[in-house]
């Protein structure tokens, strides 16, 4: 009967496998205890363990409210777990550049070459303005627990966290194998570390991002909680400042458009004509972007 | 007593329950009962995700220890806990004084 109710908890239960246990351990004892009151009272041993499992309350009740709990903690931990795989991207891809004469992809590199290295920058601005978007929300509630939408902010924003952070891996792996046959002999293996570094990160964030998902979606099929459990709806400043870029939205998209084909400018070409088709590019990437992606990300209304 | 008029005080009542010394999951439940005079009825379990939280939050602490000679997970009340303690009884001062002047009926 125990190991029933056990087993229902088990599944229900959306954390990591050693906290599962550690849980199961702890209600497996307390039902035990409170059988053998129960016993010590009078009562049937069956009949004793049938009334400690109903003392202890539905299975489903008791997961949803841990689920919950580890659903709000991924607030917080997901703009620290992208950060980290972020950076180790772009180490991988610097480490990966030391194998040539010169920083950076060389130079004149081929169509395929820049167009993966673009498709690698746009995916990294995705990425980072994903990863960005959530640690202002967590700057936000660094003191307040997170509410019902937080929750729903950080599902979106792994979404597009993961499918920059993937395209950046795909472009750039690609822009650095094409660039393999220009190396001189015997500096494979800085290109071979920075390839494995970013590889890795992109399989380990995929794998935290499908767990952390899995959490905060079990949290959010559950009925919500009142105000009171979840903490209150305070705008910190991170989430005043993006609230006043949003009510703008011209003047934010133009101002990130313009940052954006400069630094793309400084990187395809030396000179000002030949960089403009790329800066084009970016421009109308970042406004497409932010059309598309602003109100899942909620950078605008 | 109904149930949502606990929520948002359990982990200050587990707190306060820790407060006399380390207990398991079970011996807080009873305490939380007996020093409620068999008021608080929340399903069992519930205390358990408190637990977690305060943990998490650096609040308690826990080991396995043996209690009546069976192996237990053992909850202690950390420094960390008993300042937000401290401040849970604060607050709840003020906000029982409060609701306590508005819910005392007026002399006619």
């Amino acid at each position: 009967m125990i190991d029933e109710y056990l087993a229902q908890l088990r599944a229900a239960l959306r954390v990591p496998r050693r906290r599962r246990d550690r849980i199961l351990d702890d209600v497996g004892d307390h039902l035990a205890d409170a059988a053998d009151r129960l016993q010590q009272e009078g009562l049937d041993p069956d009949v004793a363990r049938q009334r400690a499992i109903s003392a202890f309350g539905p299975a489903m009740l008791i997961a949803e409210q841990i689920n919950r709990d580890a659903a709000i903690a991924t607030v917080r931990r997901a703009p620290l777990a992208m950060a980290a795989s972020g950076v180790v991207v772009v180490a991988g891809f610097l480490i990966a550049t030391v194998a040539q004469p010169s920083p950076g992809l060389p130079k004149p590199a081929g169509l395929v070459r820049q167009i993966a290295f673009f498709a690698g920058i746009v995916g990294l601005q995705l990425a980072v303005v994903a990863g960005g978007r959530v640690l202002a929300r967590a700057a936000a509630r660094w003191r307040t627990r997170p509410t019902w939408s937080d929750l729903g902010l950080v599902r979106r924003a792994t979404f597009v966290f993961l499918g920059g952070l993937l395209a950046t891996t795909t472009g750039w792996t690609i822009a650095l194998v094409d660039a393999v046959g220009g190396l001189p002999n015997g500096r494979l293996a800085p290109l071979v570390a920075g390839l494995v570094m970013m590889i890795g990160a992109s399989l380990a964030a995929i794998l935290g991002c499908a767990r952390w998902r899995r959490t905060v979606e079990s949290a959010l099929a559950a009925p919500e909680a009142d105000g009171s459990d979840m903490g209150n709806s305070v705008l910190a400043m991170p989430e005043r400042i993006i609230r006043a870029m949003a009510a703008q939205p011209w003047l934010f998209g133009a101002s990130a458009a313009l940052l954006a084909a400069l630094a793309v400018m400084s990187w395809a070409e030396t000179t000002v004509v030949g960089a403009l088709p790329w800066g084009a590019a970016e421009a109308t990437v970042v406004a497409v972007g932010y059309v598309w992606l602003g109100p899942a990300l909620e950078l605008r209304t | 007593m109904r149930s949502e008029l606990l929520k948002g005080h359990l982990d200050a009542l587990v707190l306060a329950v820790l407060e006399d010394g380390p207990l398991h999951g079970y011996g807080i439940i009873e305490q939380l009962r007996l020093r409620s005079d068999e008021l608080f009825t929340l399903p069992e379990g519930t205390v358990y995700p408190a637990l977690y939280r305060l943990e998490h939050a650096g609040a308690v602490t826990s080991s396995r220890s043996s209690v009546a000679g069976r192996s237990r997970r053992v909850y202690r009340l950390a420094r960390q806990g008993r300042h937000a303690l401290e401040a849970s009884r604060r607050d709840w001062v003020q906000f029982s004084t409060a609701v306590a002047n508005i819910l005392t009926p007026r002399p006619a």
